[in-house]
């Protein structure tokens, strides 16, 4: 699941912000066009923009980038590129080398699947009884 | 009875001729095998527990009338600096830890949330007379299982009383069991996993573990999220992690800041521990803590007293045997419960165990629902009766089989506690088990989207659900539609036949679990009352023959409702090594079960456990509270509950009055927070702040879905608050009344209220009103 995460600062601006409590489905016919995509974490703790890019990406097939920005913290990391971001724009008190250890916490992977690994894992196990 | 003579006292009681309970076990008794199978109720008055012994834990039970602190509420050292009061004052509004509610007035008891029958409630599949009409259809199957003859022997196991379980039911049962019952689809021996696993046995119900087992997928996960645990709290140590971020995080490790000291809450995976396990939460309580713990209404084991410093530590000393704290807190997906009997239970449309696995694997790190509005609480339940108290969780899921004897779930979304006491309605009556976990998905996904943030106490599933009403159901199938078309290959989010095989190949009947004769009925009667007690309470039908799952009580005088030490967990896994596979059960109810007891031990497993406090027959009855651990650990208390279920336990020791009262579920709570379960007690006393002061607010006739109290309901509350030192008062005026109200010594208390209404409890309540006196 070691996707690639682009860390961002805030000068680069992204082609369309999709507000934290907008559906997805609202701008699905015009992703045409769109390079990236900013989500927004109010609070770190306010979880909404993790189905949006699950969605963007699994449903409506998003290709293009999609970046994390507001309340960013390093210990995000896993669900954030789990969920299908690929750009991460922390909290400025956030230490990127932290965020890059969070993300090799788990290198045996998940049970679930996610926009990476699309199979759960009982379905991707080679071997039963394992 | 005359209800002004209801004052305190403490001595026993008249009243009582026959138990009501001896009664009704005797006419169950006469429809299974055609003699009695208990003697007659004794009449002789036993004044004590006789078969209580001191425990270290806890104080004198019947020493004083003054309020009393168990012992393992008083901190015996300063507690650590960590430790302080994280909050000023007692009381839990704005704390972090809560359900979601509704409007004030809810909770002030001057308007009832709910009468009865007011909310909707669809009518369950379970109804008395349906299983009945039923049956043909679930039977068409036959199994392989060699079923006994249909002597007397093998009726005898249903002369064990099955609890909750009416006459008519218990009818039903027998038969049924003896007509044979179909395996479960997926535990046929043509299912892959058995092509797999054919080996361990020819006999698909034969094989399995008896338990869920890591494998090394499993084992490296738990260590993998004690090592990212340990990084954080290094990181909040070294002041580079704020409390605040950091509080999130340990939260959903299992880490709550309590009053005196952090608790730490570790999961019991739908209430199913090994042995092994349980000695290690043992060790935990004796070198962490301050030697016990506490069994919670959620089927977990809570820490009271373990320095936070030494958080990763324990974190890591649980993941060698396959346990962890992994969302036990927070707003995520907790936990999941089911049915304590599942998988021995002989009223099983299917075990769920199975389906709890997967779902545990599935919700644990569920990346897109780590940040929910709210905490969301999932319960399953496989048995004709909802033992599980499914209408009552954010989501649950009751077993089902169509009419093509397809298995499937009935899922209700939308119950809950707290200050906006709800049902949870059925939104979809017949989900097939292969889409579980992408219906989960679709109404998760609405709720992350759709629930409230902006205010904690509507913040809950039901909010949104009672608001939205068809429109939720609506949106929760046009996303369910959606994720099996347009989402990856449309088969992802599926559960496959070959995982349900292997998940359930690690159930199944443990090795060297197998059905047996009965053995006689004569030979399993000791002649002490207690024991004959014992088994009428305490030990439960098994769908194998010659075997019994048996409660071991953690309701005993002296001790909090639910509180173990670190000695009686070793002595519990003893027991379960040497009579039970090395399996036990917690229950929503707060005690131990032993699921696969040999019908010819109990004998020898009455001695023991009753050598070490685990046999007080009174599951079921009224000393079997329910209670959270109050104010005197939890910071978002606003009441002590422990004391006042000291109390109450104080008036009610004598057991033939118990027996004579009955059945009866009375839950205490400390806060609106409800982990006493106090809306779904027959009588429920939930603990208030009003100025500062400690109140106790009472309703009456709150059911949580089992067969003895009906459908689930909310209590009501009778009247305002009463004082702290009125409540075994009220209670006892509450019993009183029953006694003088009901028909007959069979009909029950929650019965009673049912047919009667709450008036006359009202008006005994209130006469022994003294601090609280009615001005008006």
């Amino acid at each position: 699941m070691s996707a690639p995460v682009r860390f961002v600062d805030g000068s680069a601006p992204v082609d369309l912000v999709l507000a934290n409590d907008a559906a997805v489905a609202s701008i699905a016919a015009d992703l045409g066009g769109v390079a990236s995509i900013g989500l927004l974490f109010p609070k770190w703790t306010d979880g909404r923009a993790y189905s949006q890019a699950r969605l963007l990406r699994t449903r409506h097939r998003f290709a293009g980038e999609i970046r994390a920005t507001g309340d960013v913290i390093a210990d995000m990391m896993p669900m954030l590129v789990r969920c299908g971001f690929d750009a991460v724009q922390l909290r400025a008190d956030q230490s990127q080398a932290v965020a890059e250890r969070a993300l090799a916490f788990f290198p045996q992977g998940h049970y679930q699947g996610d926009v990476h690994e699309p199979l759960p894992r009982f379905a991707r196990r080679t071997e039963v009884g394992a | 009875m005359n209800l002004a003579s209801a004052s305190p006292r403490i001595s026993a009681r008249p009243g009582y001729d026959q138990s009501a309970n001896a009664v009704s076990s005797i006419a169950s008794a006469i429809v299974a095998s055609s003699r009695p199978f208990l003697p007659d109720a004794n009449s002789a008055a036993t004044t004590l527990p006789a078969d209580v012994p001191t425990t270290r834990s806890g104080t004198s039970p019947f020493s004083s009338s003054a309020w009393m602190t168990p012992m393992w509420a008083k901190p015996r050292a300063a507690p650590p600096p960590s430790a302080r009061p994280i909050r000023g004052r007692r009381g839990g509004a704005g704390g972090g830890a809560t359900i979601g509610g509704a409007d004030a007035a809810d909770a002030t008891g001057a308007t009832p949330p709910v009468v009865f029958g007011a909310l909707e409630q669809p009518a369950r599949p379970r109804a008395p007379s349906e299983p009945i009409a039923q049956a043909p259809a679930r039977l068409r199957n036959t199994s392989r299982r060699a079923h006994g003859d249909r002597s007397s022997s093998s009726r005898a196991l249903f002369l064990c009383r099955i609890r909750h379980t009416e006459v008519k039911k218990l009818w039903f049962v027998a038969n049924w069991r003896v007509a044979r019952v179909p395996l479960p689809s997926h535990e046929r021996r043509r299912s892959p996993a058995h092509v797999i696993l054919g080996q361990r046995s020819r006999h698909a119900d034969a094989s399995g573990f008896g338990m869920y087992r890591y494998d090394t997928f499993d084992r490296d996960f738990v260590h993998a999220r004690a090592r990212q645990f340990r990084d954080q709290l290094e990181r909040h140590l070294a002041g580079e992690l704020s409390a605040d971020d950091f509080g999130h995080m340990r939260r959903q490790n299992g880490w709550y800041v309590q009053r005196h000291a952090p608790m730490a809450r570790v999961a019991i995976p739908y209430g199913t521990l090994a042995s092994e396990q349980l000695r290690t939460l043992a060790r935990i309580a004796r070198d962490f803590d301050r030697g016990y713990g506490h069994f919670t209404t959620r089927t977990n084991l809570q820490f009271n007293w373990i320095p936070l410093e030494r958080a990763a530590d324990v974190m890591d000393a649980l993941a060698e045997v396959g346990m962890h704290g992994i969302q036990t807190c927070g707003n995520c997906i907790r936990n999941i419960t089911a049915d304590a009997f599942a998988g021995v239970a002989p009223d099983e449309v299917a075990d769920p165990r199975p389906f709890c696995e997967i779902m545990r694997q599935w919700s644990s790190l569920h990346p897109e629902f780590a940040a929910l509005p709210r905490k969301f609480k999932i319960a399953v339940n496989g048995a004709l009766e909802d033992r599980a108290a499914t209408g009552w969780y954010d989501v649950g899921l009751q077993l089902v089989r169509n009419d093509a004897g397809e298995l499937g779930f009935e899922v209700r979304v939308g119950g809950g506690m707290g200050r906006t006491p709800m049902i949870g309605p059925v939104i979809r009556e017949f989900l097939p088990w292969q889409q579980l976990l992408a219906y989960l998905e679709a109404v998760l996904r609405v709720y992350n989207e759709y629930g409230r943030r902006d205010n904690i106490w509507k913040a809950r599933i039901k909010i949104i659900v009672k608001a939205f009403g068809a429109e939720f159901t609506r949106n929760v199938e046009d996303e369910f539609a959606a994720i099996l078309r347009d989402d990856g290959d449309g088969l992802a989010p599926l559960i496959t036949e070959e995982e349900l095989a292997r998940v359930s190949a690690h159930f199944g009947t443990p090795p060297g679990v197998r059905e047996e004769p009965e053995p006689a009925l004569d030979a399993q009667i000791d002649t002490a009352p207690a024991y004959r007690r014992w088994l009428e309470r305490n030990v439960h039908a098994h769908r194998l023959s010659g075997r019994r799952a048996v409660t071991l009580s953690l309701k005993r005088a002296g001790q909090a409702p639910g509180d173990a030490t670190d000695a009686q967990m070793d002595a519990a896994a003893d027991l379960a090594d040497r009579f039970s596979a090395g399996e036990l059960r917690v229950t929503h109810q707060q005690n131990l079960v032993l699921p696969w007891v040999r019908a010819a031990e109990l004998h020898a497993l009455w001695l023991q456990a009753r050598a070490v406090g685990f046999a007080t027959p009174n599951i079921g009855l009224l000393t079997d509270m329910i209670c959270c651990p109050g104010g005197d650990v939890c910071s978002l208390a606003n009441a002590r509950s422990i004391p006042v279920s000291a109390h109450i336990a104080e008036r009610f020791a004598d057991l033939d009055e118990l027996h004579d009262i009955g059945d009866i579920a009375v839950n205490i709570s400390g806060c609106i927070n409800s982990c006493g379960h106090h809306h779904s007690g027959h009588i429920g006393v939930l603990g208030v702040d009003k100025d500062g002061k400690e109140w106790y607010q009472v309703s009456l006739g709150g059911a949580d879905g089992s067969t003895l109290g009906g459908p689930a309901v909310p209590g009501r509350i009778i009247g305002p608050s009463f004082a702290a030192d009125e409540v075994p008062d009220v209670v006892e005026a509450l019993i009183d009344a029953y006694r003088a109200e009901r028909s007959a010594p069979s009909e029950r208390f929650i019965e009673t209220v049912r047919r009667v209404g709450v008036e006359p409890f009202k008006a005994a309540a209130d006469g022994v009103r003294r601090m609280t006196a009615l001005h008006a």
